[in-house]
């Protein structure tokens, strides 16, 4: 599709939602593609899509869009809910509790889940210093209300070192119950990790990203809206956060479904 | 092991009399479960492994190894936890054909966590632990599929000598003594098929030519006591098989898995049809028979032979007089047709079948493809039959049902759940020859059970028309095969939209043999993938690329959430696996011949005398207690396998607390 002008020339504020790309063969095309790789490819599926059926008129105005794939978005009955198990992994840019609160709120806004099974929080890598608890906190307090409101069952964090896990299990007041570490070192777990990990029956998860958690850069966000919209499109766009989801009919290990949720801010341009 | 009913076994002539009201009450009894149970619903997944054992015998002294015949007296013991209806048993015990053999099962199914696939290697290395328990010294337990001097002198202990004017073989090698004791079904089986037959069974195995291998091959059997029959039967160039023991005294592995609901039943077997092949190649572990190096790595041909009960006129031999059809295949063989409605179109291998038997499942409401299915089954006479058990309720017992479809023996089966129990729908895989270690077998067993929640994840579809898969079949037993056969598969995996939703295909559109593109692949490429270009992610699949069923694999385990300690196991499984496809890892048959054409005593003539067997049996009980390493064949693993799931795993799942699986 060619473009002649911006098509969300007015927005600053845009949410990606996927839906389900079991069905769009992103992972079985190319079986080898990197979470990074996948993500781009399931933006670029979700605005096509978007493209094939938005009005044009109503959207060159806008300032907060919503690009989804309504044909794959899939809402369960509360039958088939009770058999699937939803995990969200946040990815995170910043420690910011606002942002964290936004995440969950439009995860809950766009899933409509009712509660989310597993949370995993993926914290940014701090410029020049070490991930502490004290970065940590502010998003885990809230974290704590939602497990509280019963709107997150079974919270976790990502890719802490023993010691912060430890600090971050003593001082919370609703634990950690997981730590979602990366693949290559699912042989070679760190001693003290592993028995803190049996002691505190702690499940200790894997995942494939790439360290530091940065799962799209935002530089790569943009050229990924340029390329499927006008180029304008996809200028300045700094993302807040990833959400990637899955259903899971866990006693059959069998995915029902995956996808992405983001959302990106940029400012306003030409001040018009 | 089959149907194991207690009671005296009728004669061959009596058997055969009622063989019409077997098959007709076995088909009522089958409509009757179907109609009773058609719409059970499991909601979790339930599977489990049966390994079949096999005991030797080893004298360093007289420097012999040979079969040790203690099945039966193993057995009783092993089973006596079972017989006092104890609870939560970690393992479970069945008699197989041979007195040299056991099968061991997990106590209750695995269930459907991902942590479950790392309970398998534990629980077989209980099942064999139990075992040593109770052995002798000199004594062994041993995961190969077939003994290398099944069949030469004194190749069991205690000795036993053929008799081939009196034994229910009628053998010239095999002789009575080394067939399950325990219970009357095999040594009536073994009677019965030769009777039905109207001769010895004869199996004939490419004999290896080696330099120093006789030209022609032909063996005098004469001094065994032929009466013409072997001189006849046999091949020149072939080693001549003539006994039931040699087929199902052959040891392997299978993967049992209830599905949700019978048409992800028929699914999940149409779908993994066309990977039996592949996987036998990969497992292939059979290159010597009665002390012989064959052209052939597996043992399925020679089980095929083994229990083909057809006449002389089902095989086309003779004018159709007595007999009512002529019949392709041995019951023991691939099967002939995909289950499922939807497959229809790739069922291109024309059935034969009972057409009252048929219209009996057509009235009873049963669709077409399922129907053929039994009917086809059906055409076989029941084989082993007791006189307690000819007058059934059919409402009741399965009894009828169960003697035929226990005795089509097929490289995948479909089990109706039993009346009476809450068992579900299950498919059986059949093909994979049984490996040396707990690792290996646990890998393949590892790598199916995954294969099909990959295939009921990404929706893929494996369909080619079904006499391809026979092709495949054929190939997958040649000598190396994994490494110099190509296999037609097919190349578009993911053609068919939701072939789960009942009676629709395709979204709507009937799935069309014309969108099936196969082509012929090596096993590396099957497995591994084939990319045209180092991965560039992200881009579309180019022409002639394939994505490989590991990757897939991996895909699909990157997706969901597995402890670090499964990942890790089954990391190693999977690359054990990827490195058998590729041939960096030699299959067990090749290092079989390996061992043997290398051995100082080999005379290059293809024979495996005493002396190597002994050295080879000994060096393969060392190999399975990991006591030795060999080159380019043995995986060094050092997996997480766990004998129960970790508390974490149950505190995270407390609604998947079940005592009917293994936790």
């Amino acid at each position: 599709m060619e473009f002649p002008q911006p098509v969300i020339p007015k927005c600053v504020s845009i949410t990606i939602h996927s839906g389900n790309i079991l069905h769009g063969n992103i992972l079985t095309q190319n079986p080898r593609i990197t979470p990074t790789e996948e993500l781009k490819e399931a933006i670029a599926q979700t605005v096509q899509a978007w493209l094939c059926h938005v009005d044009q008129k109503t959207v060159e105005e806008a300032t907060d869009v919503v690009c989804e794939n309504k044909p794959c978005i899939e809402i369960y009955s509360d039958e088939d809910r009770t058999d699937l198990k939803l995990t969200v992994k946040l990815f995170l840019t910043s420690f910011d509790s606002k942002t964290f609160q936004n995440a969950v709120d439009s995860v809950f806004q766009h899933l409509n889940p009712g509660r989310i099974d597993r949370l995993l929080v993926a914290f940014p890598s701090p410029k020049d210093e070490e991930i502490s608890l004290t970065h940590a906190m502010p998003v885990w307090k809230e974290v704590e209300l939602l497990v509280n409101d019963e709107r997150i069952i079974s919270p976790g964090v990502c890719d802490f070192k023993s010691e912060l896990f430890q600090q971050l299990f003593e001082a919370a007041e609703v634990k950690p119950k997981a730590n979602q570490i990366n693949l290559a070192s699912c042989c070679v777990i760190p001693p003290e990790l592993s028995e803190f990990a049996n002691q505190n029956s702690i499940l200790l998860l894997t995942h494939n990203d790439p360290a530091g958690n940065e799962l799209l850069p935002s530089e790569q966000l943009q050229q990924v809206l340029s390329r499927n919209m006008h180029v304008w499109d996809g200028e300045s766009w700094s993302l807040q956060w990833v959400a990637r989801y899955t259903y899971m009919l866990e006693g059959r290990g069998i995915v029902r479904s995956k996808g992405f949720l983001l959302a990106a801010e940029r400012p306003l341009r030409f001040g018009d | 092991m089959g149907l194991l009913t207690l009671g005296s076994p009728l004669s061959w002539s009596e058997t055969k009399k009622y063989a019409e009201h077997i098959r007709k009450h076995g088909i009522l009894q089958f409509i009757h479960l179907y109609n009773k149970l058609k719409d059970r619903k499991n909601d979790y997944l339930k599977w489990g492994d049966e390994v079949e054992y096999t005991l030797v015998h080893l004298d360093d002294e007289k420097k012999e190894a040979r079969l040790l015949l203690r099945g039966h007296e193993i057995l009783t013991e092993l089973r006596r936890k079972e017989d006092e209806s104890a609870e939560n048993l970690v393992t479970l015990w069945r008699p197989e054909f041979a007195a040299y053999m056991v099968e061991g099962t997990p106590g209750r199914p695995y269930g459907g966590l991902i942590s479950h696939f790392n309970m398998v290697e534990a629980n077989m290395r209980a099942r064999k632990e139990e075992v040593k328990a109770l052995l002798g010294p000199n004594e062994h337990i041993l995961c190969i599929t077939a003994f290398p001097r099944i069949g030469c002198p004194l190749f069991t202990h205690p000795e036993a000598l053929p008799d081939p004017h009196n034994s229910a073989s009628r053998s010239l090698f095999y002789p009575d003594e080394a067939i399950y004791q325990g219970h009357p079904r095999f040594k009536t089986l073994a009677r019965n098929i030769r009777e039905r037959r109207g001769e010895k069974v004869a199996m004939n195995l490419p004999i290896f030519r080696d330099s120093k291998t006789p030209k022609p091959f032909v063996e005098d059997f004469s001094s065994l006591g032929d009466d013409g029959e072997a001189a006849r039967a046999s091949l020149p160039d072939h080693v001549y098989l003539d006994a039931m023991g040699f087929g199902m005294g052959c040891c392997c592995l299978q993967m049992t898995f209830q599905a949700q609901d019978i048409t992800e039943a028929r699914y999940l077997y149409d779908q993994l049809t066309p990977l039996t092949p592949i996987v036998l190649a990969m497992s292939a572990a059979t290159p010597v028979f009665r002390g012989y190096l064959t052209d052939v790595d597996c043992r399925w041909s020679v089980i095929s032979g083994s229990v083909d009960d057809r006449t002389r006129e089902e095989r086309g031999l003779e004018p159709l007089k007595n007999d009512r059809f002529v019949i392709n295949k041995s019951r023991y063989d691939t099967i002939d047709s995909y289950l499922s409605e939807c497959s229809a179109p790739f069922n291109d291998i024309p059935l034969v079948y009972d057409e009252e038997l048929l219209q009996m499942l057509l009235d009873a409401g049963i669709d077409e493809t399922l129907g053929r299915h039994m009917a086809h089954l059906f055409i076989r006479d029941p084989v082993v039959l007791y006189g307690e058990k000819v007058d059934i309720d059919d409402e009741e017992d399965s009894d009828h049902f169960e003697n035929i479809q226990s005795t089509n023996w097929q490289n995948m089966r479909f089990k109706p759940p039993p009346p009476n129990s809450s068992i579900g729908w299950r498919i059986e895989f059949r093909p994979t020859e049984i490996q040396l270690t707990e690792f290996e077998n646990a890998a393949f067993v590892v790598f199916v059970v995954l294969l099909t929640r990959v295939i009921a994840t990404f929706k893929l579809n494996f369909l080619m028309p079904i006499s391809q898969v026979d092709a495949n079949l054929r190939t997958a037993q040649n000598r190396d095969a994994v490494l110099r056969e190509r296999f037609h598969f097919r190349q578009d995996l993911i053609s068919c939209d939701s072939p789960l939703q009942a009676q629709e295909c395709c979204g709507g559109r009937p799935c069309e043999q014309e969108g099936a593109k196969v082509a012929l692949m090596s096993i590396d490429e099957i497995v591994n993938g084939k990319v045209s270009l180092p991965s560039r992610p992200a881009r579309p699949r180019q022409a002639g690329e394939f994505a490989g069923l590991i990757p897939l694999i991996n895909s699909y385990l990157g997706t969901i959430e597995a402890d670090v300690d499964t990942h890790c196991s089954i990391r190693q499984y999977l690359k054990f696996i990827s490195l058998r496809a590729s041939g960096k890892l030699r299959t067990t048959a090749r290092w079989i011949r390996d061992f043997v054409t290398q051995h100082p005593l080999y005379q290059q003539d293809s024979v495996v005398s005493s002396a190597i067997n002994y050295d080879l049996v000994k060096l393969m009980v060392a190999l399975s207690e990991g006591d030795e390493h060999i080159p380019n064949f043995s995986y060094s693993a050092r997996t997480k396998t766990v004998d129960s799931l970790p508390p974490s795993v149950l505190a995270d799942n407390p609604r998947l607390k079940d005592d009917s699986v293994l936790q």
